[in-house]
């Protein structure tokens, strides 16, 4: 297994965490609560900002979800070198514009969340993927 | 002619010690020479115990305060980013410190962030067991709802021994997740100040 397979599967795995928590609830809903559990240290967890799949809600918000399924999109194109700092700043200053002014004067949307995270975890996880290529 | 380390890449020069054909990214040049990485001396540089472990305390902690300051606290829930910023901070500090150019091996910055990582984890978990509860706010709402009380009857457990469990298990992940974090901190910061 190279090392853009072995990253695309652990970043696989956690969205599939992700993804299977709600299926869980109404199933095995002591696995579905340690999930829960899991990724609360990492996330709000606020029903009004996070999506909701099968009626039930996603153990992480929509600007986490964004991140990850992001990342794991990334994880495909990533190249051995890795990009100027500066693209890590402009993929970055979006999610942060809209997480950071929302706390001040306005409501951002799930969507709009879900888009900048998902803009900021596809470029960070370029960054990821050239470390561990580039290891001797 | 391709680089030596990028077989992938054309060469541009080569080192003038050992011959080595290196790529622009290679090519290291002093004194109007070229050189490789090995016979500069500048590969990924050594780093013992002793300078993660100052970097990794003072950044660990760093972060831990951070997570708890109100208001500032809230930009952990973006995927824990002081932890993240605390691991990637305790790599670029610890370069800067012992003066180290270049690149560090992954494992030492995996080792770096993690152990910054595990620090403000533990520093997050006493905290939350001496000021507040770690339950969820989500889990508070499932407990009441009838398949948890099926759950909770079938297993012979109070809504008290459950939130106890669940304050230990909470506890354990942050033991988990933030060393987690803290050494993808590391990774991209030892990417970025290479």
């Amino acid at each position: 297994m190279n090392s853009r397979s072995s990253l695309a599967a652990v970043i696989g795995i956690w969205c599939l965490l992700i993804l299977v928590t709600p299926l869980l609830v109404g199933r095995i809903p002591l696995i579905a609560a340690f999930l829960y559990l899991f990724f609360s240290p990492i996330c709000h967890q606020l029903p009004e900002r996070s999506f909701f799949l099968f009626g039930h809600q996603l153990p992480v918000c929509a600007r986490c979800i964004g991140i990850y399924l992001g990342a794991f999109s990334g994880s495909f194109f990533a190249r051995k070198n890795s990009p100027p700092p500066w693209v890590l700043v402009a993929a970055v200053v979006p999610m942060a514009l809209d997480g950071g002014t929302q706390l001040v004067f306005r409501e951002s949307t799930n969507v709009l969340r879900f888009v900048t995270g998902l803009i900021a975890g596809f470029v960070v996880v370029f960054y990821l993927y050239a470390a561990i290529a580039s290891r001797k | 002619m391709n680089c030596y380390y990028h077989p992938d890449r054309a060469s541009v020069a080569q080192c003038v010690v050992c011959g080595k054909n290196l790529c622009s990214e290679c090519n290291i040049i002093k004194e109007g020479q070229s050189y490789c990485r090995e016979c500069l001396g500048v590969g990924e540089a050594h780093v013992d115990m002793g300078k993660i472990l100052l970097p990794a305390l003072g950044c660990g902690v760093l972060g831990a305060v951070l997570s708890i300051i109100p208001v500032v606290q809230m930009a952990n829930i973006v995927c824990c980013l002081w932890i993240i910023v605390a691991g990637g901070l305790a790599v670029y500090v610890m370069k800067r410190f012992y003066n180290i150019v270049g690149k560090i091996s992954i494992s030492k910055a995996v080792l770096t962030g993690g152990l910054t990582g595990l620090v403000a984890g533990l520093i997050m978990a006493v905290f939350l067991i001496v000021v507040r509860g770690a339950v969820a706010p989500i889990l508070e709402e499932m407990v009441t709802q009838p398949e948890f009380q099926e759950v909770l009857r079938e297993f012979a457990m109070t809504e008290e021994e459950f939130t106890d469990l669940v304050m230990k298990i909470a506890v354990a992940m942050y033991l988990v997740l933030f060393p987690l974090f803290g050494a993808l901190g590391g990774i991209i910061s030892n990417e970025l100040t290479k």
